[in-house]
């Protein structure tokens, strides 16, 4: 499904979901998001401790699975702006490595690696089961069958949580209001 | 010649996941210097009743550089993803090509683990071109008896030939590049003149002790970092000292370091992480019966 038509989909069916919520199944009284942030490890000094742990896995689908967040410091001894985080996700058996750094986000994955703004004018279809895009800056709401948000760059807010950088909530059969702050990068990971 | 001292620097403490550590390199205003990306200093007393599996560095990856360690008080456990396990003690050095990847640990003996006692190792970062980054990986070991010696006329200087040749002795471990790699000790007023390459690149560490080299006064834990002028180095010591000599023609490459990879590019990093994830650096478990 294409950028476009997934927000436009996506606006009928929440603009039918507030309308008829009964008729469409949904329930009313739906659980708020419940929002967790990425767990990090200690920073890595050049070498480092590097042996990334599973950390989520509680509410989230069976084949998806995060290991701790992981911050190298660039100068190879202390904080700086230069710093590379970066989160890592396995669904099923593709690892997906989200990374961060001051100028740039970028998703990498299989054989595919590519700036995350990309998927604001695209979304990308995994070979496996999941699909990657950037939530619209404009949209209000949002219904999500089945899917991770993940804070990118910027602020949200979802159902009037505030939501900041790694950041994350998975939702299921989920309708949800938001609003992006100028520059947030919020990234969906339909599965 | 002499070579000209371009800098002295102090090391700095930081924290390895809980393990304190002097690293002089890399610091402020030194990143590298080419083909060396990182020198650490564990000087330590373990309290001892611990069980190995809880003592020093367990299993990690590295990919596209070469570790070496040199022990000098102790003894350290080698274990790694190519079936190798090999203990090193004090005196002896341990050299591992990471190559295209391994994953490996570094641990105090059993025995040190258990009982406790002093432990002290340098462990530093040769960087591997790019031509030779996806070598298999490969472990060296060098005792202390097997290490190439030179004495001072005064025979108060020893020099330990790692690599390369100083004074007609030639070492026996060898790297990707041309390297000159010694271990410098020496009894209080012992002095020795040798020559190292102007086009290397080149640094001392003082681990303890007084150098003065070239003339200059150098300090223990502290780093002195030459300018590729000259070829002469004189050394005296001040009072017993040790410290390592890394010499080695620069690669001149991109370097990408992130936590335990040293690549040429940040695709080259991710993949890196994307691959020990995946299993393809190996895999490692540790048999602490053996």
């Amino acid at each position: 499904m294409n950028r476009r038509k997934f927000i436009a989909n996506a606006s009928i069916i929440t603009g039918g979901a507030f309308l008829l919520p009964s008729l469409l199944g949904f329930d009313e009284t739906q659980s708020r998001p419940e929002i967790k942030s990425v767990r990090f490890a200690p920073s890595h000094i050049r070498h480092g401790m590097y042996h990334p742990r599973i950390v989520h896995t509680n509410g989230l689908p069976k084949s998806v699975t995060m290991y701790e967040g992981q911050r190298f410091l660039k100068n190879g001894y202390g904080i700086g702006p230069d710093d590379l985080e970066m989160a890592m996700i396995r669904v099923g058996d593709y690892d997906l490595l989200i990374s961060s750094s001051q100028s740039e986000n970028v998703i990498d994955g299989g054989n595919d690696r590519f700036l995350i703004e990309k998927l604001r004018s695209e979304s990308f279809k995994s070979s496996t089961s999941f699909q990657l895009q950037l939530v619209d800056f404009k949209a209000n709401s949002l219904f999500i069958e089945n899917g991770l948000l993940i804070q990118l760059r910027g602020k949200s807010e979802i159902e009037s949580a505030s939501m900041i950088k790694w950041d994350f909530c998975y939702l299921n059969q989920h309708n949800l209001t938001l609003c992006q702050d100028l520059g947030s990068e919020l990234l969906l990971i339909e599965f | 010649m002499q070579k000209t001292i371009s800098s002295v620097v102090p090391s700095q403490k930081v924290n390895m996941g809980g393990i304190i550590l002097d690293q002089p390199l890399p610091s402020r205003g030194h990143d590298m210097v080419d083909p060396f990306l990182l020198i650490h200093h564990w000087d330590d007393t373990l309290p001892g009743g611990q069980l190995q599996s809880q003592a020093g560095v367990g299993p990690h990856p590295h990919r596209g550089f070469t570790p070496v360690t040199f022990i000098y008080e102790g003894g350290v456990h080698h274990r790694d993803s190519t079936g190798v396990e090999s203990i090193i003690q004090a005196g002896g050095t341990q050299w591992m090509n990471s190559g295209r990847g391994i994953v490996h640990s570094e641990r105090p003996t059993k025995e040190l683990a258990n009982h406790g006692g002093k432990f002290e190792i340098i462990q530093f970062w040769v960087n591997t071109p790019a031509d030779s980054k996806f070598n298999e990986p490969s472990y060296q070991p060098l005792t202390k008896s097997d290490t190439p010696i030179v004495n001072s006329e005064d025979g108060l200087f020893k020099i330990g030939v790692v690599s390369g040749e100083v004074l007609r002795v030639k070492g026996v471990l060898h790297g990707h590049s041309a390297l000159t790699i010694l271990r410098l000790d020496s009894q209080k007023e012992g002095k020795i003149k040798f020559q190292i390459p102007a086009t290397y690149n080149c640094l001392i560490y003082l681990l303890n002790g007084s150098l003065i080299v070239n003339g200059t006064e150098v300090n223990e834990k502290q780093m002195v970092i030459f300018e590729n002028d000259g070829d002469e180095m004189e050394l005296y010591a001040r009072s017993d000292t040790r410290a390592i000599l890394l010499s080695g023609q620069p690669l001149n490459e991109p370097v990408v370091s992130y936590g335990p990879f040293v690549m040429n590019t940040d695709k080259e990093v991710m993949d890196a992480i994307k691959d020990y994830q995946s299993g393809k650096l190996g895999t490692l478990i540790e048999n602490f019966d053996s």
